[in-house]
């Protein structure tokens, strides 16, 4: 049990960088940004998990923060990726590619005997 | 009746109950405390703002935070435990070592830190290695020389005998936990910093299956 929990959560963690990456590459994003995008994509439960992951990219160098306020709000802080980030969100999303139609073929096909 | 508090959190002006604000300050403790251990005050700060946002969509305007909305608005955000993966790595390879060290529990030391061969770094067992980490000696090589000189000096047996001994006595390291009890830096939240962790991190990559090891001349 404690395994299969530990399993589901590495798998989801390596992949949620991978949306995180690319919910930030599209425009510069707040934290409330990338967590709607991920609520409505039914990939994180709670809101939480999303600080400790922008953290590590950024500690990356794959994203970068910036303050910005708009009209009467405070300022708040906006994430958009780094050329580096831009290289990681690349490879990342081919190695995504490759490995989803690998592992549906592995775990779709019947046993051979 | 009840007494308030006013806070600023991440920018915006709350008024909160007594109750409400010890829970929220106990919340945000807990999350200090565990994002020292990386030195991030961004996750916190991030966290703070969040917080804001939800009291804000929560609240009419004009009425004061009570505990029931702080509650809900820790329930969406989640507690460490349930941030991610960190956590639980940690506490499982914890019992691990608990459990090793309850059967292998020879030598006992000086509290805090234990006397391990260290296979990764090993001409042969990882004894002279091992020492070397526990007395805070910077290279393995002078104490395998000092070895091969007792050998040739005093006769064979004046080296030999005692490295099997420590070989059979000393468990090898294995956890990162191990690891850090060899050198005598225990994890405490503010310990597990710099240094130590990114010696982890290069053993971590060593032990990876995965990455390919430099070929060891002898």
């Amino acid at each position: 049990m404690d395994t299969l929990k530990n399993t589901r959560a590495q798998m989801r963690k390596g992949l949620l960088e991978l949306c995180l990456l690319s919910i930030a590459d599209q425009k510069a994003v707040s934290p409330t940004d990338i967590i709607s995008s991920l609520k409505e994509a039914d990939l994180i439960v709670v809101e939480g998990t999303v600080y400790p992951l922008l953290s590590r990219l950024k500690r990356l160098g794959w994203v970068n923060s910036e303050w910005q306020t708009l009209e009467d709000n405070p300022a708040r802080k906006y994430y958009s990726t780094t050329v580096e980030g831009r290289n990681a969100l690349q490879e990342l999303s081919s190695t995504w590619q490759q490995l989803s139609t690998s592992i549906s073929s592995i775990i779709n096909s019947p046993v051979l005997s | 009746m009840k007494t308030t508090v006013n806070i600023n959190l991440g920018g915006l002006p709350f008024v909160i109950d007594e109750d409400a604000y010890n829970r929220l300050e106990q919340y945000l403790k807990t999350l200090n405390t565990h994002f020292a251990q990386t030195d991030d005050q961004d996750i916190v700060d991030d966290i703070e703002v969040r917080i804001s946002e939800l009291l804000v969509e929560r609240m009419t305007s004009g009425h004061i935070v009570n505990l029931l909305q702080i509650e809900g608005v820790i329930s969406t955000i989640g507690t460490v435990e349930h941030f991610g993966i960190e956590q639980e790595e940690k506490t499982t390879s914890k019992r691990k070592t608990f459990a090793r060290r309850q059967s292998t529990s020879i030598l006992p030391m000086k509290p805090g830190k234990r006397l391990f061969r260290d296979p990764d770094d090993s001409m042969i067992g990882g004894v002279c290695s091992g020492l070397s980490t526990y007395f805070g000696i910077q290279d393995p090589i002078f104490l395998r020389i000092s070895v091969i000189v007792v050998a040739f000096w005093l006769g064979f047996s004046y080296a030999v005998i005692p490295y099997i001994v420590f070989w059979i006595l000393l468990p090898a390291a294995e956890t990162d936990e191990d690891y850090e009890s060899l050198q005598g830096e225990f994890t405490t939240a503010k310990d597990y910093s710099s240094t130590i962790s990114q010696k982890l991190k290069a053993r971590r990559l060593l032990k990876d299956p995965l990455y390919k090891k430099p070929e060891q001349s002898k």
